[in-house]
């Protein structure tokens, strides 16, 4: 079975950073731009075997606006902020909107990465509890480290299959 | 121009050209160009994508072209190479084709994007600095004034008093600054 999942967030958050700590085992400081769309597979073992088809999309960004036919498709996503940057934050819940409106309600998880430098965090715990409130499944990463990474793929890889 | 030459112009350009058949399927125009074969297997998710669109627009029966990408990929290498799809209807013959090409416009556009946005970033760090700093003075402030309520709770002279005073509102000061939006 194949899923398409997103990874959606802001600028220089990370994503490139998690999928490559996920699929790759590896982690690079040095911060890349991304272009556009990359696309990487991972098997996965969840209590069925899911090929996941993960799709790096371009951070979000005055220069670079989402492109809504690249989540077409998509069977769950990833909004992903940075704990050290609170307008990530923002960044994420208005995407989620927009994700929202392009592809309906499906799983999607609430990943806050950069665990790593959590003294410096500037999104509050407080605020994380009111979106986990909502209903909001939220997950905190390290692409550095590597906690959580694989945490937050496979437990949105559960979600979608019911 | 021969279609043979055309085939070697194509190639030479490093354009990958297809023509859709009436069943769906496609046939090469040309020798894929170098870079192309790569693309094979790692970007058929991407591929899949963009023919449920371009089929869409195929179907529409309006000339022109439809872009799609650009999409990354990566060499063994490590090097990674961008490129644009295009599905493409001629008028007159209303021939359909998908067309790889690279995008060397990505690089320029990624340059230019990492250059603004590590710029953005450290407008960000710096604005983060300042306005923990803002909040260690006044941290600070907040337990020199405590200190000097404390002294003047024990017995201290008229001058020593005054002086404690005179630290205290200034700590005031500096309590109730908004140094963080100084910038």
């Amino acid at each position: 079975m194949q899923k398409k999942i997103c990874l959606l967030g802001g600028f220089a958050v990370g994503k490139t950073s998690l999928i490559s700590r996920y699929v790759h085992s590896m982690f690079s400081d040095r911060y890349l731009t991304t272009i556009g769309v990359k696309i990487e597979k991972k098997r996965v073992d969840v209590g069925r075997q899911i090929d996941l088809v993960i799709w790096d999309i371009y951070g979000e960004d005055d220069f670079q606006k989402l492109r809504l036919s690249y989540l077409r498709g998509a069977a769950g996503y990833l909004l992903v902020a940075d704990g050290t940057r609170r307008a990530t934050l923002d960044t994420a819940v208005m995407l989620r909107a927009t994700a929202e409106q392009a592809i309906g309600s499906v799983p999607f998880l609430l990943v806050i990465n950069k665990a790593d430098l959590h003294s410096t965090w500037e999104i509050d715990e407080a605020v994380l509890q009111e979106y986990a409130h909502r209903g909001w499944p939220i997950v905190r990463t390290s692409a550095k480290t590597g906690d959580g990474v694989e945490s937050a793929f496979t437990t949105l890889a559960k979600e979608m299959l019911g | 121009m021969s279609d043979v030459l055309m085939g070697q112009l194509l190639t030479a350009l490093d354009i990958a050209v297809f023509t859709r058949v009436a069943d769906g399927t496609f046939t090469a125009v040309a020798p894929a160009p170098s870079w192309f074969p790569r693309l094979a297997e790692g970007t058929f998710p991407f591929l899949g994508h963009i023919l449920e669109e371009a089929n869409e627009f195929w179907h529409s029966g309006t000339t022109g072209f439809r872009e799609y990408g650009p999409c990354v990929e990566t060499d063994d290498s490590g090097r990674e190479f961008h490129y644009t799809v295009k599905a493409l209807t001629l008028g007159g013959s209303f021939a359909q084709y998908l067309v790889f090409q690279l995008d060397p416009g990505s690089e320029r556009l990624r340059a230019a994007l990492q250059t603004a946005r590590e710029q953005a970033l450290g407008i960000e760090q710096d604005r983060t600095r300042r306005r923990q700093a803002a909040a260690d003075v006044r941290r600070t402030a907040a337990e020199i004034k405590e200190l000097a309520q404390q002294v003047l709770k024990m017995k201290a002279t008229d001058v020593q008093k005054q002086v404690m005073k005179g630290i205290q509102d200034k700590c005031d000061v500096l309590i109730a600054s908004h140094i963080e939006l100084h910038e």
